[in-house]
C-alpha cells in the first residue's frame, strides 16, 4: 500500500516536503517509522532525525489525528493514508 | 471551594457603581479551570444569547482579568485578559506576566469581571477581600512610566495611611491600558509593568471603552491552600531544577531575545517590510548587537519565576538616550525592526519602548504601521493623507504615525481600527483593493512567524485557530494542541511549564483527578468549541465565513523573494487538506461549523442551539 508523508521543519530537508512510501499490506505505524528512519539515516532506534518518535516533541498525525490519540505505534495503516510530521516550533 | 483557588471573583458593574463577590460551582471550575477556559464559559453564559449584537467596545461587553489554579503556585504566574474581542469579535484569551496575578490571589480574588461603563475615568483598587472604584482622571492620557509611578505612589500612600501599624507597603500589582487603549485603538494591549503586554485580542481598547484605566491589587493574605502541600513543594523544586538546568540557548530560560533574533536567517519566517520578504541577513541585526551595546541587565527573571527571559535594554547615547525597555523579545524585535525596514538595534529598542509606553500590542500595532508603510510604498497612501513621508526604516515617521493613530487624527482614525478594518475602509476610500496587503487572520494581526518556508508555523495552523492570528496557540491535531489551551486556562507561562510534571502539579494543587487524556479529548474541546462558536457568530460589524476566512492572508501565498527558501510558498492544496483533516479531528462539519452531535455529547446544548442560526 502507498502512504503519503508530509514533513515540515527540519524533517523537510531529510524527507522532502511530500513523499510516498510503499509498505506491505497490513503494515502498522511502526513499520512506517522503520522505513522513514532508514530514509533519514537516523542513528538511534525509534528516532526520526533528532526527534524521538514516541517523545513529547514530534507531533505525528495520521489523517489529521495524533497517533497518541489512536493506538500509537500499533495503529493500523491503510492505502492512501496521509501522515504528517510536525517538529516543534518556538514562539516568542 | 476547590484548592488552588482564592475562592471568589469580583463582579463589578461600572455603570451602576456596583461591586459584588461571585463564585462558580466546583463542576464549572473543574471543567473550565480558569483563565481562557473560564473566560469562554463566563462570556458565553452572559452574552451568548445576544452575541452578534454585543458591541465589543460598548458597555454591554465584559472585561475579564482571570487567574487560574496554578497561577502563583507554579513558576511563571500570568493573568489572562479576555472579553468579546474588538479585533475578531470572538473570544481570545490573552496572557501576560507580572506581580498583578499573585497580588490579586493574595487579596483573596481569582479574577475580576468588569461590565458597564464608568461616567468618568476610574481605576479599581483591590485590597484584602475588598474592592473600590477610584477616580483616575489624573492618570488618564498618561503614558506607561508615568501611570505606574503615579498609581504606585498613590496606592502605597493610601494603604500606609489606612494601616498605620503595618509598616511600609511594597509596590502593588497593576494592569492598565495606555493612551492607545483609552482611545479605543483596536490594537491596544492590556499592559503590566512598563513593557509586559497581553496583546492579542485588543483588550486594552475594551478597558478604554469602559473608562477603566487600571486595576490595582495589593494583597496581604497568603496564597490559597493546595490539596497536597508536600507534593507541590517537591514538584516546585523539580520544575525549578528543570528550568535552571536548561542551557543558555534555550529560549525558555533565556528568553527569545538574543538566540531568537536569528529566526529570519535560520527558518526564514520573519516579517520583513510588511511580510514582503521573510528573510534578512542576521549579522546586521543579531543578538550580539543588542547584547553588548544595550542590555544593561542580561539575566533577569519575572516575579515568581526562575527563567531569566527578560533583559533590561537602555539606550545610553545618541538621539534616543534615556529610553529603556524590556528585551525587546523576538516578536517586537521582528515587528519593530525588519518589518518596518529598521535594521539598527538602537532604533528598534526605541520603537519597542514607544509602542509599550503608548499601550499598543507590540505585534498587532506595528503590523498596522507596516501595512500603512506598504500602502505608501505603493503610492496608495500619499504624503497628503499622512502629513509626512512614511519610508521604510524612517524611525521618526513611524513614531509620528504611532502617535497619530493613538490620537485618532486624520488617517490615524482609520488605522486605529486595526489592519483588516483599515484595509476595508482604505479600499473604499481609494477605490483599490488593499486587503491583499493586510496580514491578519480574521482581524487579528499575525505573530512574527510565517508559513511560507515550511520551517515554522504549519500551513493551516493559523487558519483554523479560534485565537486567529495568535502564534502561541495555533492548531495542529485537536489533541496535542489542547496543551496550550490548558496553559492559558491554568494561566501559567508556556516557557517554564514542567516537562512531564504539569498534570501531576495540577492534581497536587487542586486535588482533582483530571488527566491529560481527559483534557485533550473532552475538556479542552469544550473551550475550543465555545471560542469557535463565538468567532463564527461574530458581529456586529464583521461576520466571518469559514469558507473564505479560514485561510492564511493572501501574502502567505506569494513566493518568497530571497533567502535560502527563495521561491517557496504556502501550498494552497495542503492548506485545504490540512484544514479538512483538522475539522474532522475536532468535530466540525466540512463548512467548519461544530457538529450538533459533538456539541451535545460534550453537554454544550446552548452552543448547539445558537449555531443553528448559522447552519441554515
Amino acid at each position: 500500500m502507498k502512504i503519503r508523508v508530509r514533513a515540515f521543519g527540519e524533517l523537510m530537508a531529510l524527507l522532502g516536503k511530500e513523499s510516498t512510501v510503499e509498505l506491505r499490506d497490513e503494515a502498522r505505524f511502526k513499520d512506517l517509522v522503520f522505513t522513514l528512519a532508514e530514509k533519514t539515516g537516523s542513528a538511534k532506534k525509534g528516532f526520526l532525525g533528532r526527534y524521538n518518535v514516541t517523545g513529547p516533541n514530534l507531533v505525528i498525525l495520521l489523517n489529521g489525528r495524533n497517533i497518541h490519540a489512536l493506538e500509537k505505534l500499533d495503529t493500523a495503516l491503510k492505502d492512501g493514508d496521509v501522515v504528517t510530521l510536525l517538529p516543534p516550533v518556538v514562539g516568542g | 471551594m476547590p484548592r488552588g483557588y482564592a475562592g471568589k471573583f469580583l463582579d463589578i458593574d461600572l455603570s451602576k457603581d456596583k461591586i459584588k463577590d461571585t463564585t462558580f460551582d466546583d463542576e464549572i471550575l473543574r471543567n473550565y479551570v480558569g483563565g481562557r477556559g473560564l473566560a469562554a464559559k463566563i462570556l458565553w453564559d452572559r452574552l451568548g444569547k445576544k452575541w452578534e449584537k454585543v458591541d465589543p467596545l460598548g458597555p454591554e461587553n465584559l472585561f475579564l482579568a482571570l487567574t487560574g489554579p496554578l497561577t502563583a503556585i507554579h513558576p511563571g504566574a500570568r493573568i489572562c485578559a479576555s472579553g468579546k474581542s474588538p479585533q475578531c469579535n470572538g473570544i481570545i484569551g490573552s496572557t501576560a506576566s507580572a506581580e498583578f496575578p499573585s497580588e490579586l490571589k493574595c487579596a483573596g480574588y481569582d479574577g475580576v469581571i468588569v461590565s458597564g461603563k464608568a461616567k468618568s475615568p476610574v481605576y479599581i483598587l483591590v485590597t484584602d477581600d475588598k474592592a473600590e472604584i477610584m477616580d483616575a482622571k489624573h492618570v488618564w492620557g498618561k503614558e506607561a512610566p508615568e501611570t505606574i509611578k503615579i498609581l504606585t505612589k498613590e496606592v502605597r500612600g493610601l494603604l500606609e495611611e489606612r494601616n498605620p501599624n503595618a509598616g511600609k507597603f511594597k509596590d502593588p500589582g497593576i494592569i492598565y491600558c495606555g493612551p492607545a487603549g483609552e482611545n479605543r485603538v483596536r490594537t491596544a494591549a492590556v499592559m503590566m509593568k512598563i513593557s509586559h503586554a497581553a496583546g492579542y485580542g485588543g483588550y486594552g481598547a475594551v478597558m478604554g471603552s469602559k473608562n477603566l484605566k487600571a486595576i490595582v491589587a495589593k494583597g496581604r493574605k497568603p496564597l490559597p491552600d493546595v490539596a497536597s502541600p508536600g507534593a507541590v513543594r517537591l514538584l516546585w523544586h523539580e520544575v525549578d531544577r528543570q528550568i535552571m538546568r536548561r542551557d543558555r540557548t534555550w529560549p525558555g530560560l533565556w528568553g527569545t531575545g538574543y538566540g531568537g533574533y536569528t529566526v529570519g536567517a535560520s527558518s526564514s519566517s520573519e516579517p520583513v517590510r510588511n511580510w514582503q520578504d521573510e528573510w534578512h541577513d542576521e549579522k546586521s541585526f543579531g543578538g550580539p548587537k543588542f547584547d553588548y551595546r544595550y542590555w544593561v541587565k542580561r539575566y533577569w527573571s519575572d516575579f515568581n519565576c526562575s527563567g531569566a527571559c527578560m533583559k533590561l535594554a537602555v539606550i545610553k547615547t545618541g538621539p534616543y538616550k534615556g529610553t529603556f525597555t524590556d528585551n525587546p523579545d523576538y516578536e517586537l524585535e521582528a515587528y519593530l525592526g525588519p518589518n518596518l525596514g529598521v535594521f539598527d538595534p538602537g532604533e528598534c529598542i526605541y520603537l519597542s519602548a514607544l509602542v509599550d509606553y503608548l499601550g499598543y500590542s507590540g505585534i498587532n500595532g506595528p503590523n498596522t504601521f507596516a501595512f500603512a508603510a506598504e500602502l505608501y510604498q505603493r503610492g496608495i497612501l500619499t504624503k497628503d493623507d499622512l502629513g509626512f513621508e512614511l519610508k521604510w526604516g524612517d524611525v521618526n515617521a513611524f513614531e509620528a504615525l504611532a502617535r497619530k493613530i493613538v490620537k485618532r487624527e486624520g488617517i490615524g482614525d482609520v488605522l486605529a481600527e486595526g489592519t483588516y478594518r483599515a484595509a476595508l475602509k482604505i479600499s473604499e476610500m481609494k477605490g483599490v483593493d488593499v486587503t491583499k496587503y493586510a496580514v491578519h487572520v480574521k482581524g487579528v494581526e499575525i505573530g512574527a512567524h510565517g508559513t511560507r518556508s515550511g520551517q515554522d508555523i504549519r500551513p493551516a495552523a493559523y487558519a483554523c485557530s479560534p485565537q486567529c492570528g495568535d502564534h502561541t496557540s495555533v492548531v495542529s491535531d485537536a489533541y496535542r494542541d489542547m496543551g496550550m489551551v490548558f496553559l492559558d486556562s491554568a494561566v501559567i507561562c508556556s516557557f517554564v511549564s514542567g516537562r512531564g510534571l504539569l498534570w501531576d502539579y495540577y492534581r497536587a494543587v487542586t486535588g482533582w483527578d483530571t488527566t491529560q487524556e481527559e483534557w485533550n479529548r473532552t475538556l479542552g474541546h469544550r473551550i475550543i468549541h465555545i471560542q469557535r462558536a463565538a468567532l463564527l457568530l461574530g458581529g456586529p460589524d464583521i461576520v466571518w465565513d469559514p469558507a473564505i476566512h479560514d485561510d492564511n492572508p493572501p501574502r502567505y501565498y506569494e513566493p518568497l523573494p530571497s533567502g535560502p527558501y527563495k521561491g517557496q510558498t504556502t501550498d494552497r492544496k495542503t492548506v485545504e487538506e490540512m484544514k479538512q483533516e483538522y475539522y474532522e479531528a475536532i468535530g466540525w462539519d466540512e463548512r467548519g461549523i461544530p457538529e450538533s452531535e459533538v456539541l451535545k455529547k460534550l453537554g454544550l446544548e446552548d452552543v448547539d442551539k445558537a449555531l443553528d442560526r448559522l447552519r441554515k
